[in-house]
C-alpha cells in the first residue's frame, strides 16, 4: 500500500480545548457570519465564542441545570452554536433536533433522552409550546433569537442573550463553575436521534473522545480555505462535527445560510472557498449550469473548454478558473471544494466540477461513527478514485467481514470515533457490535489494495434521497396500513432513475378491486392518490410520498410469506 | 398571481404551462423534490418582495395553497 500524505493536525483532548485553542490562535478572526434584521450580516469571532459560550454555560448552571439532557431546536446559527458547547463543554447533554419533525416526534424524543430543558430559535417557539403539552417535565425553555419572534412569546420563556449577559457578570464576579468544570472525555455528551422508524428512533450517545477524533480526522484530510457556507441542518453529526467543529480548529469563517430558499443567491453573496453538502446542492448546482448554457447557446464552448483545460492540465497548467469563469462568478467566484456525503455521489457530477475548477469531494459516515468514516482528500484529484468514497480516515479503521465471491461484505468499524452505544438501549447497542468489539455499519463495501473505499448497499431497504435523508419504508407502511384500514398490503420504495439513484418515495398498494367496486370507485390511482395527502399531512416533507400505484393483485412473496420488495418496482412501473 | 406562480414553476419542472391548475399538488402531481420547491418560493419572494418564513412552508401543497398564501401576505 502506498504511504498517504495527510494534512498535519492536531489531536485535542476535548471540545472545550477546541475553543479555547481557536481563541488563542484566531481571537479576533471572524468565526461566523449570519443575516440579522432587515439582512444586515452579523459577525462574531472566535473570542466572541469563547466568552460567550462560558457566559451562557456559567448561567445554565447557576439556573440548576448541570448535568441536564438539553434539547436544541431551530435553524443554523451562531447562537444555535453557542448553545451547543455550552452545553457539552461543562453543563451537561446536549439532543439537537430535526427541526423538520412535527410536535409528537419531536415531544417523544425529547421524553425519550429525558430533556428537561429546550434552547429553541424564535421560529420554533410556537412548535415548542406544543410539545409542551406533552413533555411536562421540561422546566426551562430558552429563546436563542427572541428579537425575530413574530408573536408574543410566553413570559415564561427565558432570552438567551439576557442569560448570556447574567452569566458574564458571573464570570466577572469569579464564578467558575462552569469554566473549570471537569469533562469526562468517555462519558456522554450528546445525543443524536438517528433517522429511524418514529419510536423506534435510536438515541447515538456521543462523547467528547467520538467528536474531537472526527475532528482531527477532518482536519488531517480536508482543508477548507479560508470561509465556508453551512447549507446543510445543524442537527446532524455531518454539518455539526465536520463542518462546525473542522472550522473551529482551522479558523475558518462559516456563513449561515438562513433558508433553504435562498442557498445559491447567499453563495453568491458570501463567496466562499468551501462548503459541505449533500448531492441534492451539486445536482441542482449542476442543472442550473446546464441550463444556463443551454439557454445562452454556450453549450459547445463549455464543452470545448473542457477539452483544451484537460489538455492543458496534463502539461500541469490549469486555467480552469479563467477558462470557466463566468460559471464559478454564479457561485460567488471563489468555490473551489465542496465535501459531498450523505448519499450517493454521480460519477460524472464528480467529474463535470472537476473539470471546470471545482473539487467534489466524496466522503462516507454514519452518525454511529460521529460520523466520519473515510473521505477522499482535499486537492488530492490525482488519487481520485472514482466510484469510491474515499479513503478510511486516520484513527479509525474498518473491515470487511463475511465476504462473497466478489470481496464485497459487511462494513465494521473500529475506532475514537465509534459511540459508546444507543441510549438507554442495551439490546440495539448489543446488536450493533460484533462479539470482537466492532461497530457493524449494516453496509455492505469492499476496501481496495490502497485503502479506498467502496459501498456495494445498504442495510435491507433503507431509501437514501439525494438530499442525505434516510427513509425507512416500514415506517411509513405502517402509518398507511394504520390509517388506510381498507389496504391489504403496500410497499414503500423510491423510484430508481435511469443513473440508479434512489430519488421520489413512492407507494405501490394491493387492494381488493371488490372494494373499489362496492365504494363505485371507477379511477383508484386517483383515489388513491387522493387518500395519500391524508398520509403525507402526518409527514416530514422529505418523506412524503411523491407517487402511487395500485396493483389488482396480492405481491409476490417469499416461502416465509414475506414480499419480494425488489420486484416491485418493476412490477408497478410496467402495469 | 396563478400565472406567475406557473412561470415559475415550469423553470424547474418539465412541465407544460396549460396543464398545471390550482390543485395541482407540488409533490404527487409535479414530483418535485424539497429543494426545488423551496427555490421556487425563494423566487416568489424576490420577485414580489415578500417574506415567506420556513415554518409556513410545509403547509403550501398546491399552486392553489401558494396562490392563497401570497395573497395574504400582500394584503
Amino acid at each position: 500500500m502506498a504511504k498517504r500524505k495527510y494534512f498535519p493536525a492536531e489531536r485535542l483532548r476535548d471540545l472545550r480545548e477546541l475553543i479555547r485553542r481557536a481563541d488563542r490562535n484566531y481571537g479576533s478572526t471572524i468565526a461566523y457570519k449570519q443575516f440579522g434584521p432587515k439582512r444586515v450580516v452579523e459577525e462574531y469571532t472566535f473570542g466572541d465564542l469563547n466568552n460567550d459560550m462560558n457566559a451562557f454555560g456559567t448561567q445554565l448552571i447557576n439556573m440548576g441545570l448541570k448535568d441536564a439532557h438539553i434539547a436544541l431546536l431551530g435553524e443554523s446559527r451562531y447562537e444555535w452554536v453557542i448553545s451547543y458547547l455550552s452545553v457539552l463543554n461543562g453543563v451537561g447533554v446536549g439532543v439537537p433536533l430535526d427541526k423538520e419533525l412535527l410536535a409528537p416526534d419531536l415531544s417523544m424524543l425529547i421524553n425519550k433522552s429525558e430533556c428537561t430543558a429546550i434552547i429553541c430559535t424564535a421560529a420554533y417557539a410556537k412548535i415548542t409550546e406544543e410539545i409542551l403539552e406533552t413533555s411536562p417535565q421540561v422546566k426551562a425553555v430558552i429563546v436563542m433569537d427572541p428579537r425575530n419572534a413574530r408573536t408574543e412569546l410566553p413570559e415564561s420563556f427565558y432570552s438567551l442573550q439576557e442569560l448570556i449577559e447574567r452569566g458574564k457578570a458571573l464570570v466577572a464576579e469569579g464564578d467558575t463553575s462552569y469554566i473549570d468544570a471537569y469533562i469526562d472525555i468517555n462519558k456522554m455528551t450528546e445525543i443524536v436521534f438517528t433517522s429511524g422508524t418514529t419510536g423506534a428512533n435510536k438515541g447515538v450517545m456521543l462523547s467528547h473522545n467520538n467528536l474531537v477524533s472526527v475532528v482531527y480526522s477532518c482536519m488531517r484530510l480536508i482543508r477548507p480555505g479560508g470561509m465556508s457556507v453551512s447549507v446543510l441542518p445543524i442537527h446532524h453529526t455531518y454539518e455539526c462535527s465536520c463542518h462546525i467543529l473542522g472550522s473551529i480548529y482551522c479558523g475558518n469563517t462559516v456563513c449561515f445560510n438562513d433558508s433553504l430558499k435562498r442557498v445559491m443567491p447567499n453563495i453568491a453573496f458570501f463567496q466562499p472557498k468551501f462548503s459541505i453538502m449533500v448531492p441534492m446542492f451539486p445536482e441542482a448546482m449542476y442543472r442550473a449550469i446546464k441550463k444556463q448554457t443551454q439557454q445562452s447557446k454556450l453549450e459547445h464552448h463549455i464543452a470545448y473548454g473542457i477539452k483544451a483545460s484537460n489538455i492543458l492540465r496534463k502539461f500541469g497548467i490549469d486555467r480552469r478558473r479563467y477558462f470557466f469563469k463566468p460559471i464559478h462568478d454564479k457561485f460567488g467566484g471563489n468555490l473551489e471544494q465542496i465535501v459531498c456525503g450523505g448519499a450517493p455521489l454521480r460519477r460524472d457530477l464528480i467529474e463535470f466540477f472537476d473539470n471546470i475548477g471545482i473539487n467534489l469531494i466524496n466522503g462516507y459516515g454514519i452518525t454511529e461513527c460521529a460520523p466520519l468514516v473515510s473521505a477522499h482528500i482535499s486537492f488530492d484529484v490525482h488519487k481520485k478514485k472514482f466510484g469510491s468514497v474515499g479513503h478510511v480516515v486516520p484513527g479509525c479503521t474498518v473491515r470487511i467481514s463475511n465476504k462473497d465471491s466478489d470481496g464485497i461484505g459487511d462494513i465494521e468499524v473500529k475506532g475514537d470515533n465509534v459511540m459508546l452505544g444507543y441510549y438507554k438501549d442495551e439490546a440495539a447497542t448489543k446488536a450493533s457490535f460484533t462479539e470482537d468489539g466492532w461497530f457493524i455499519t449494516g453496509d455492505r463495501g469492499h476496501l481496495d489494495r490502497d485503502g479506498y473505499l467502496y459501498l456495494s448497499g445498504r442495510e435491507k431497504n433503507l431509501i437514501i434521497l439525494p438530499n442525505g435523508k434516510n427513509v425507512h419504508p416500514e415506517e411509513l407502511e405502517e402509518i398507511i396500513t394504520s390509517k388506510l384500514s381498507y389496504v391489504e398490503e403496500v410497499v414503500v420504495f423510491a423510484h430508481t432513475d435511469e443513473k440508479g439513484e434512489q430519488s421520489q418515495i413512492c407507494a405501490a398498494f394491493y387492494i381488493d378491486p371488490q372494494w373499489f367496486a362496492e365504494k363505485n370507485i371507477a379511477d383508484s390511482k386517483a383515489f388513491m392518490r387522493e387518500e395519500i395527502h391524508k398520509i403525507n399531512d402526518l409527514l416530514p416533507r422529505y418523506k412524503q410520498i411523491a407517487d402511487v400505484y395500485v396493483v389488482t393483485s396480492e405481491f409476490e412473496k417469499t416461502t416465509t410469506k414475506k414480499i419480494k420488495r425488489q420486484l416491485v418496482e418493476g412490477r408497478v412501473i410496467n402495469v | 398571481m396563478f400565472d406567475m406562480i406557473c412561470n415559475t414553476l415550469v423553470e424547474y419542472v418539465d412541465v407544460e404551462k396549460s396543464e398545471l391548475t390550482r390543485d395541482t399538488d407540488f409533490i404527487t402531481d409535479l414530483h418535485m423534490n424539497s429543494y426545488d420547491f423551496v427555490s421556487i418560493l425563494g423566487e416568489l419572494e424576490d420577485t414580489l418582495g415578500i417574506e415567506i418564513p420556513d415554518t409556513d412552508v410545509r403547509g403550501l401543497r398546491t399552486i392553489g395553497d401558494v396562490e392563497d398564501y401570497i395573497k395574504t401576505r400582500i394584503a
